[in-house]
């Protein structure tokens, strides 16, 4: 395809989105389809750029010799994807705002989130990063506000205040970096000349560094990690599919700025140790706090925030492969479940775990599955990017994973019968399939991956090894039969509570909601 | 007396009838969240709501206005409502109501009291919501509060010493201060209304008022069965008032007695909606019981089947096109079919299947119905499904294993998502198709005798039992002669996907379950010669040429299946063969119908009827319509339950037989000749109607004051506890339906109306009845029911007044626009107008 048909088919997916949502706005009478429509053509434009990259083809534009837009393989990836899973959701709300007074606000501002994170992914300048990102955030605060009852506005000022530290710093840097460096641009080839060039300085301060920092720290924003982790639990005050979009698309935006950022996190030790710092806390405090969540959507919140501090770690470790991975099924995986949240009752069922111990065999054969699972699939994939200490924590994790599902079956199955080999070869296919997609994925990506050696990549990936075995061994705790919880575990329980309690992050949460 | 321990306890517990009765999702049943005021009047329940909670009891002048001027509300009953009251000042009639309409009151009544916004009392609330959240979960949490067996006040004292909450909000000291509360609730709530120097007298009225702070919670707290955990509430929130500085709430006052005149204003206003209403019944009533004295009753041999539906409003739907398609005959009668049990459907726990007022007395259980291996293999694949879910909902959850999980997991996730959404039929196909090949379905039976117990439970019914429940079931619903050759029992279900209140669809006699298992078992009983038998003895006799047939009407899709169909005599297969085409014929008829009040469903048929001929086409599209709204996992409207009911009719089906009566009518049948001892009566008018009064008054309230009394919207549901919804992140428990059960884009469907009873039988009888039953001539004489009785028509209607006087009623005094001869009722008082997609009205 000639180039300027490659960006038309890049204009389409950027702006129709957004101009979809514009159409919508401020007419309360519109059902949303036009919108809807508009983006899923939105995504048609984007599949044929996925296409065309098959052949080689990278739509692009430039601003006189400047490139500013690239679609590059990770560009149209994940613009494919969030172009997707705002059609869908959008297609939802549909339906489900049928009878919302606010649902025009909604297409809105999904709208414009769409196009602008869309722009985020395929943003191949500073400027343009910067300016996608904090159309992003506006369009976020927008997204929670949705109808103005007090606690959406609650839930979107708190947004707002965290969106607006990291923006902040962004905007600042991008800014210092202009003056002194001149155009940066991110295409991994060109940030290599940044860096290696001469040194350029701000006060005490490299330039290179600042910038990595202020990535750092607008990612840590974006992505609910401690110590901006409160604004996304409130956002459950938005309605379901205003979550579904902010779960599945917007929170990765922290993501996609580090992996574009990584040549220059590679060389700054201070900006990716609060990354890792950032990432480990949203993991152990994340996970804490879902757990003690009794009610769906601030769990499936607080959960994010874990699995954001999981993705960043990834990114900073040089796991960037798994990263991408991780950022699309996680954002496809919370957007089934918020969508999905109306039949938890169904799925609700007493923790029976007391009533029916493993025991030592049990043990013994959930160990075996996991490890038979995770040899057989390193045998077949061969994941030769995984050779490395981050890699093997990686690899780690899915270990934990098989062997959780399997105590889980075996729990459920006091007798055995056939059905239960059939599901170790369910494990076993499913691990190996996993490896292979993350290997296969970022193979395919390797041309517009940065090359980059971490910082710390053992260090980032040993604590957040530790991190998980800490939470382990207090949930270890907490599970020992009653009146002998041990102090330690009670604590954490009640630190869980506290950090998780909506009342503490906005106090008008108790009070009941009147409208009119 | 002084204070001490078990007066307080005492008190806390007298205080419960602040607390509005629910149930948890799974099984919600509809009930009166003004239960507990049920002494006093309408009217002074609904002033104390209003002090008390600012709750309204009644619609908005404004909303009453635009009735009156769009004729909905009529002058006639606009001057009967005030001629009630006895409005002072003005003998005049026509005057009266001049004086009343120049009058204008203050919109909204009830919402003089504003709640507090007082930032350590919101504080003590989201301390008391947070714990009551950790303590009542059902298993949501993955990490299970600790210490719960010492009860929510035990627990909270147990680990309050090391709460970072508390020491966040009291401060080091303050929460020091913790030691010295005693460690029992009661001994805790004593100490500490001993401390505020609190009047023994006063003690109720303070523990209302603590228990109106939080509605949701106290309700599930009260639900959940042990009382010394409101005691623990109470001490737990007076605990945190006492620790938190500046937080001691002043002492509640006694309520104003003074009448708020906007509640005046309303009360007449709902009189005078409600007379309209009972006048347009009743004329149509009477336009029957005139012109069709000559035609069959119930039984004669001309019906090739009789068939019994629950007395759910949905019913009178199906029944009536049914009667309209074939030579079918229908029975209105509860919809757990008068068995008090438990049922435990295959490989599930027993769950109570019968009326919430009603204690179950056994257990019957649902067994395979097939040979020993097909069942064995089917139990262990259905054994493995479980196990899967178990084995993902430990990887979701366990620590660790959510990172993986979700990289592989949102592969498969993702697109069944997109699936569900683009193409919500194909996916709910493909579900059950999916679940049919996983666990392949059996055959089953109702295994009736007794077994093993279950539980401690008595298991299954001796013949004895299965006699006396049978005769009763058939006493009630009049069916004691005549039987015609199939007699079908159906149970009524509804079938909605994504909607924590599915529940709330299904039937509330069977205690929010499916109706169809309720329907088995009482088939089971009637087709074994030795039920029959005993039956004969009783002077019911069922001649060996009829069968009983069990069914299930799906109310979300207007679908009956008709359950074992391999027991039905070969002889009885055509008959059931044509009953089964009516059945779908008029549920067809029903779904077209029904078509004009589902949120933009008439465009979505018109889209999909391109091509065929228009009456076939409008039936088939209606079809598809509303199996799509029943997969749809995005739907917020699936159907619209039991919103509309008004009434229940009480009487032989001749007395309802050709009216249209919009599906807003609870029909029960009763045949007053055949119960001159008031037995079959006393059951319904302690039974059904006052189930029938709880469903009304929970849809009344929600609808007149959905933020209160009302779920709040599904898409801001957020599941909590496996027990209910929170709407957003926190706060308290919701009550109550969620909008979208009375009203839609700010449009009000549910039009509120206090149940109307019309019952024919003598008066004497209902007299003889109602004095006989405290509770009933309650509801009576405070006016949260309406009765209406009449002697088979012919002596005209007359209303019960609240002093106990009968009124005659006339035709003459009604409007007669909505009656003009041939009209059906449906249009005239069906609030749920033709309701397009794009109709967001503008409600600010």
């Amino acid at each position: 395809m000639t180039a300027p048909t490659l960006g038309l088919f890049l204009a389409l997916a950027l702006t129709l989105p957004a101009l979809g949502g514009l159409a919508t706005a401020g007419r309360r009478r519109r059902s949303g389809r036009a919108a809807t429509w508009s983006t899923a053509t939105a995504l048609l434009a984007a599949v044929v750029l996925l296409v065309s990259t098959g052949f080689g083809d990278v739509a692009s534009w430039s601003l006189g010799d400047q490139l500013v837009l690239q679609a590059d393989r990770l560009g149209v990836l994940l613009l494919v994807f969030v172009l997707a899973a705002t059609a869908v959701v959008q297609v939802y709300a549909v339906r489900s705002l049928r009878g919302d007074v606010a649902r025009h606000r909604f297409f809105l501002a999904s709208g414009v989130a769409a196009s602008s994170t869309a722009t985020l992914v395929v943003a191949a300048d500073l400027w343009a990063i910067v300016a996608a990102w904090l159309m992003v955030s506006v369009a976020t605060v927008v997204l929670l506000r949705h109808d103005g009852r007090p606690v959406a506005r609650a839930a979107s000022r708190r947004a707002a205040t965290a969106f607006a530290v990291g923006d902040t710093a962004l905007v600042l840097t991008a800014v210092a970096a202009g003056v002194t460096v001149g155009r940066v641009t991110l295409r991994p080839d060109e940030l290599r000349l940044v860096i290696d060039g001469p040194e350029q300085t701000l006060g005490v301060f490299g330039v290179v560094g600042l910038l990595a920092m202020a990535a750092v720290i607008a990612a840590l924003a974006r992505c609910a990690l401690p110590p901006a982790q409160s604004w996304l639990p409130m956002s459950v005050a938005a309605p379901t599919p205003s979550s579904a979009v902010l779960h599945a698309g917007i929170v990765n935006g922290g993501g996609v700025l580090l992996i574009r950022f990584a040549p220059v996190l590679g060389v700054s030790i201070p900006a990716t140790a609060v990354a890792i710092g950032g990432g480990c806390a949203g993991v152990l405090v994340g996970s804490a706090v879902s757990r003690t969540r009794a009610d769906v959507k601030t769990g499936l919140a607080w959960s994010t925030v874990a699995q954001m501090g999981f993705m960043v770690v990834q990114c900073v470790t040089g796991l960037l492969g798994p990263a991408l991975v991780h950022m699309v099924a996680h954002g496809m995986y919370k957007a089934n479940l918020f969508l999905g949240s109306g039949s938890t009752l169904a799925r609700t069922h007493p923790d029976h775990r007391g009533d029916h111990p493993l025991g030592a065999g049990g043990t013994a054969l959930v160990v075996v599955v996991a490890v038979v699972s995770v040899g057989v699939a390193w045998v077949v994939v061969r994941p030769s990017s995984l050779e490395s200490v981050p890699g093997l924590v990686f690899v780690g994790f899915i270990a934990a994973t098989v062997a959780q599902a399997a105590a889980g079956w075996l729990r459920a199955r006091p007798r055995r019968s056939l059905l239960d080999l059939g599901a170790a070869a369910a494990a076993v296919a499913a691990t190996t399939a996993s490896l292979a997609l993350a290997t296969l994925l970022k193979v395919w990506l390797e041309p517009s991956l940065p090359t980059v050696e971490p910082a710390l990549a053992t260090a980032g990936a040993a604590l957040l090894a530790l991190t998980a075995l800490m939470g382990w061994a207090v949930s270890a705790m907490a599970r020992r039969p009653a009146g002998r919880s041990s102090a330690l575990a009670e604590r954490a329980y009640l630190w869980s509570l506290e950090l998780g309690d909506p009342a503490r992050i906005a106090p008008t949460m108790a009070r009941p909601e009147v409208r009119s | 007396m002084s204070i001490n321990p078990i007066t307080v306890r005492a008190r806390a517990l007298a205080a419960v009838d602040a607390i509005p009765p629910t149930f948890p999702l799974s099984t919600f049943v509809a009930a009166n969240p003004l239960h507990g005021m049920e002494r006093h009047t309408f009217e002074d329940a609904a002033q104390i709501a209003a002090t008390t909670t600012g709750a309204r009891a009644y619609l908005a002048e404004s909303d009453y206005r635009t009735m009156f001027e769009s004729g909905r509300i009529s002058d006639i009953e606009l001057r009967a409502a005030l001629g009630r009251r006895g409005t002072p000042g003005s003998a005049d009639p026509e005057r009266a109501v001049a004086d009343f309409l120049d009058a204008r009151s203050d919109d909204p009544p009830g919402d003089a009291v504003q709640r507090r916004r007082d930032p350590h009392a919101e504080a003590v609330d989201g301390q008391v919501a947070k714990w009551c959240a950790a303590y009542l979960d059902q298993g949501q949490a993955a990490w299970e509060m600790p210490h719960r067996e010492l009860g929510l006040y035990g627990a909270w004292r147990r680990m309050a010493p090391r709460d970072p909450s508390l020491r966040r909000l009291a401060g080091t000291v303050g929460r020091r201060r913790v030691r010295d509360l005693p460690t029992s609730a009661a001994g805790a709530l004593c100490a500490l209304v001993v401390r505020r120097e609190l009047d023994e007298t006063d003690l109720t009225r303070e523990f209302r008022a603590a228990f109106r702070r939080l509605p949701g919670w106290s309700s599930a707290l009260a639900r959940s069965g042990n009382s010394e955990d409101l005691v623990g509430f109470l001490a737990l929130l007076l605990a945190l008032e006492e620790l938190i500085p500046g937080a001691a709430a002043p002492h509640s006052t006694a309520v104003d007695p003074e009448v708020d005149p906007a509640i005046t204003r309303g009360s007449i206003w709902q009189d005078a909606l409600e007379l309209g209403y009972r006048d347009q019944l009743l004329g149509l009533l009477e336009r029957t019981t005139g012109a069709d004295a000559a035609a069959p009753s119930a039984g004669t041999p001309l019906a090739e089947a009789q068939m019994a539906f629950c007395i759910d409003v949905r019913s009178e739907g199906i029944r009536r096109h049914l009667e309209a398609v074939g030579p079918y005959d229908t029975i209105g009668f509860a919809g757990f079919f008068g068995l008090p049990i438990r049922i435990a459907a295959l490989e599930a726990e027993p769950v109570a299947s019968c009326p919430v007022i009603v204690e179950p007395r056994a257990t019957v259980g649902e067994v395979a119905d097939a040979a020993p291996d097909v069942a064995a293999r089917r139990h262990d694949r259905h054994q493995a499904v479980e196990a899967a879910w178990e084995a993902r909902h430990d990887a979701k959850v366990e620590p660790a294993a959510p990172f993986a999980f979700a990289e592989a997991a949102g592969w498969v996730l993702g697109p069944s998502a997109a699936l569900n959404t683009v193409a919500p039929r194909a996916a709910s196909r493909l579900a059950s198709w999916m679940r049919r090949s996983s666990v392949p379905p059996i055959e089953t039976r109702m295994e009736l005798h007794p077994a093993a117990p279950h539980d401690g439970a008595p298991a299954g019914l001796s013949t004895d039992e299965q006699i006396s429940m049978a005769h009763g079931a058939l006493v009630t619903m009049g069916l004691t002669s005549g039987f015609a050759p199939l007699v079908v029992m159906c149970g009524h279900r509804s079938a909605t996907t994504n909607n924590p209140f599915a529940a709330a669809l299904d039937c509330g006699a069977c205690a929010g379950k499916a109706g169809g298992p309720n329907a088995r078992v009482l088939v089971e009983m009637l087709n074994d010669p030795a039920v029959r038998a005993g039956l004969a003895v009783a002077d019911i006799v069922i001649e060996p040429s009829t069968w009983f047939v069990a069914a299930e009407h799906e109310t979300t899709t207007d679908t009956v299946r008709i359950a074992d169909r391999r027991h039905v005599p070969v002889e009885h297969l055509a008959a059931l063969d044509r009953l089964e085409a009516a059945l779908e014929e008029a549920g067809a008829r029903l779904a077209a119908e029904r078509l004009g009040e589902l949120p933009g469903a008439e465009r979505e048929a018109a889209a999909h009827s391109t091509g065929h001929s228009p009456g076939t086409a409008r039936a088939s599209a209606a079809r598809g319509v509303v199996h799509r709204r029943s997969g749809d996992w995005a739907e917020p409207v699936p159907e619209w339950g039991l919103a509309g009911n008004a009434a229940v009719v009480v009487g032989p089906r001749d007395l309802t037989a050709g009216l249209d009566l919009g599906r807003r009518v609870f029909l029960h049948s009763y045949d007053s000749d055949g119960d001159v001892d008031g037995v079959a009566l006393g059951t319904i008018l302690t039974g059904p109607l006052v189930v029938g009064h709880w469903i009304s008054s929970q849809y009344y309230f929600s609808s007149v004051d959905p933020d209160r009394y009302g779920a709040g919207t599904k898409p801001l549901h957020n599941v909590v506890g496996g027990i209910g919804v929170l709407e957003g992140p926190g706060g308290d428990l919701r009550i109550g339906l969620p909008l979208e059960s009375v009203q839609f884009a700010g449009r009000r469907v549910h039009e509120p109306l206090r149940l109307l009873a019309v019952v024919q039988a003598p008066r004497e009888r209902l007299e003889m009845l109602i004095g006989r039953n405290a509770a009933v001539a309650q509801l009576l004489e405070n006016g949260w029911i309406r009765l209406v009785a009449g002697s088979n028509g012919n002596d005209g209607w007359a209303e019960r007044r609240r002093d106990g006087t009968w009124v005659p009623w006339s035709a003459d005094r009604t409007d007669t626009t909505a009656h003009d001869a041939g009209a059906t009722l449906a249009m005239a008082v069906t609030p749920r107008g033709a309701m397009t997609d794009d109709d967001t009205t503008e409600v600010e």
